[in-house]
């Protein structure tokens, strides 16, 4: 390598994507993956089976959708929505079948395990390199800012890669054994999975924070843990005064995230760039 | 010459502990220069801010030209053996150095060429396959030189990097050293001032992070104004002997032992100590004295004791 390309864009570029394949490889081939697809899978299983045990309890009337509505009895749920401060985007999804109701139920009763989960496979994901010292290898051959993006890109992808994965298996036992009319599900699926692969960047970058700025690993899980708990208290005490203080955390939008809703996506990118913006605040600041 | 390395007035703080001070070096292009000092000199915090690894709190740190800094680290310039890190030990040695040489830039293909033929050069090619958790310790330092063989990085740094191995193993990376300054500049940091001694062209001497000596080895030593001639026994009458020797053109003092049988010879010109060599066996020989050897200029042990004393 010349010296004098040391810097340049496409060298920075390609160390990105060696730690990033190198941190995706390793992901894919640990326990963790599977643990991460397990829980997943169980946690969405579980909500899944409760919410077609409710619909059959209430004879199918609870995911039958708005497909079979009257259009006075559509303008008066949609005003009323509004009134209750759900979102445009999201009350038209729901409305246009673009959500169907059990796609909708099994994300938001699943969503609250992602976070979680996340920072499970991915705590000690830059701490374990720091607190080894393995970055002394590393930081000579990529610079700090590449480095930072590659893990990143690794979570993220293998995270979302996970999560894709648990959808596929459970789409296709639904499937095979009747359980749900799956043409709506499918039809609303990659939505869905675009939605999901902005809620997973964000948490991506939040638990990459969490990784740069503590060490050793231990100390990431437990402190990104209660953040992740400290967040949600503060979140329904705020949401107490107001409702605006009680969506001040990206988490907060996630229901308007599976409705596509710009203002979600906007919200969850811009805590993204505040995580990845910070981390390697950090990550420039430390001695590694 | 030019510099490889320039540290320009840099000070490094740990908190409230001032590690280096007001550090200036300059490790000339092509030098196999040695960095020692006694345990807390600040030996590993200069390697770290030389590697990129630590910032300094002041001054300037400039590889080959390039000020370095956390944006611009010495990537493509310097490689390094750090003193205690840790390569991932559930990772094969192969795998381990093939990931690294990619990172550097390098295809699939290469970098499982450049890291067969780096664990050849340290002779762990038959441990390829090893987990890292499996080598011992001097196996594991192969390793880490191993990676600072991979790439094309004209400054190589070594933190100890014989320490732990066994004599034979630290001779032959000894003279791996030699043949990889052939074309590079090596800093080592070392606690074994022989090694430094036999394998360094220069050296500097640190004192809790003070610089307290710099220069070519033969400078730090004295090589060129000081002469010790040892005696296989003592010499009966010791003035005859000393006056004898003071007599000649450009020595300067004469110093007998105790025992009187070494004398330490000052040479006042340092181009002239080939002669002034010959002069004093010579002038010894005549005076019936049974020479065992001469050494010229101090060991390094001596000048890192009379230096790092001074300082403290």
């Amino acid at each position: 390598m010349a010296a004098d390309d040391a810097h340049s864009a496409n060298r920075v570029l390609h160390e990105t994507f060696a730690v990033a394949r190198a941190e995706l490889l390793d992901m894919v081939k640990s326990i963790r993956f599977a643990f991460l697809v397990v829980s997943y899978t169980f946690a969405t299983g579980i909500v899944g089976y409760m919410l077609l045990w409710l619909n059959e309890k209430f004879e199918g009337k609870l995911l039958e959708g708005a497909a079979g509505l009257e259009a006075e009895q559509r303008t008066a749920i949609i005003e009323a929505a509004a009134q209750e401060g759900i979102s445009r985007p999201l009350i038209d999804a729901i409305m246009n079948g673009d959500l169907p109701p059990m796609v909708f139920g099994v994300l938001v009763g699943s969503t609250f395990s992602i976070p979680l989960l996340m920072l499970l496979v991915g705590y000690n994901r830059i701490s374990e390199d720091v607190s080894t010292h393995y970055t002394r290898y590393l930081l000579q051959r990529v610079h700090r800012g590449s480095y930072l993006a590659g893990k990143l890109l690794g979570h993220w992808l293998v995270s979302f890669l996970a999560i894709v994965l648990v959808h596929v298996g459970l789409l296709v036992y639904a499937k095979a054994n009747g359980l749900y009319d799956m043409d709506s599900t499918f039809a609303a699926m990659p939505r869905i999975w675009f939605a999901l692969l902005v809620l997973v960047l964000g948490y991506s970058a939040f638990t990459m924070l969490m990784s740069a700025i503590l060490d050793p690993p231990i100390r990431v899980l437990l402190l990104g843990v209660i953040a992740l708990m400290a967040i949600k208290v503060g979140e329904i005490m705020l949401g107490i005064f107001s409702d605006s203080l009680g969506k001040i955390w990206m988490g907060s939008w996630d229901v308007e995230l599976y409705a596509l809703d710009p203002i979600a996506v906007g919200i969850y990118l811009a805590y993204t760039a505040a995580f990845v913006a910070l981390a390697h605040l950090a990550l420039k600041k430390r001695d590694l | 010459m030019t510099a490889a390395i320039e540290l320009n007035d840099v000070s490094k703080m740990y908190g409230t502990v001032r590690a280096v001070q007001n550090l200036s070096l300059r490790v000339p292009e092509g030098a196999l220069y040695g960095l020692i000092g006694p345990n807390g000199a600040g030996k590993t915090t200069t390697f770290g801010m030389l590697a990129g690894f630590l910032r300094p709190t002041s001054g300037e740190v400039r590889v080959r030209g390039h000020l370095l800094s956390t944006t611009k680290p010495p990537v493509g310039h310097v490689l390094a053996l750090p003193q205690d890190a840790q390569l991932p030990g559930n990772k094969r040695v192969q795998a381990v150095l093939v990931h690294l040489a990619r990172l550097g830039g390098a295809s699939k293909a290469d970098a499982t060429a450049a890291a067969t033929s780096a664990l050849e050069r340290v002779g762990l090619r038959d441990l390829a396959d090893r987990k890292v958790t499996q080598l011992s310790h001097g196996q594991r330092r192969r390793v880490g030189i191993a990676q600072t063989l991979i790439g094309t990085d004209e400054v190589i740094l070594l933190d100890e990097p014989t320490a732990g191995l066994d004599p034979r193993t630290a001779l032959e990376l000894g003279a791996l050293i030699r043949t990889l300054a052939v074309d590079r500049t090596i800093v080592l940091s070392s606690h074994n001032l022989a090694e430094v001694e036999s394998l360094c062209t220069h050296a500097a001497i640190l004192d809790k992070g003070h610089l307290v000596a710099e220069g070519s080895m033969d400078e730090i030593k004295g090589t060129g104004q000081l002469l010790f001639v040892n005696l296989a026994k003592p010499v009966a009458d010791v003035d005859p002997v000393v006056a004898a020797l003071r007599a000649i053109a450009t020595v300067g003092n004469v110093t007998p032992s105790a025992d009187n049988d070494r004398f330490a010879v000052e040479c006042t010109d340092t181009e002239r100590v080939d002669e002034v060599t010959n002069a004093v066996l010579q002038a010894l020989i005549q005076h019936g004295a049974a020479v065992k050897g001469v050494e010229r200029g101090k060991r390094l042990e001596e000048r890192f004791l009379e230096t790092t004393a001074q300082s403290s």
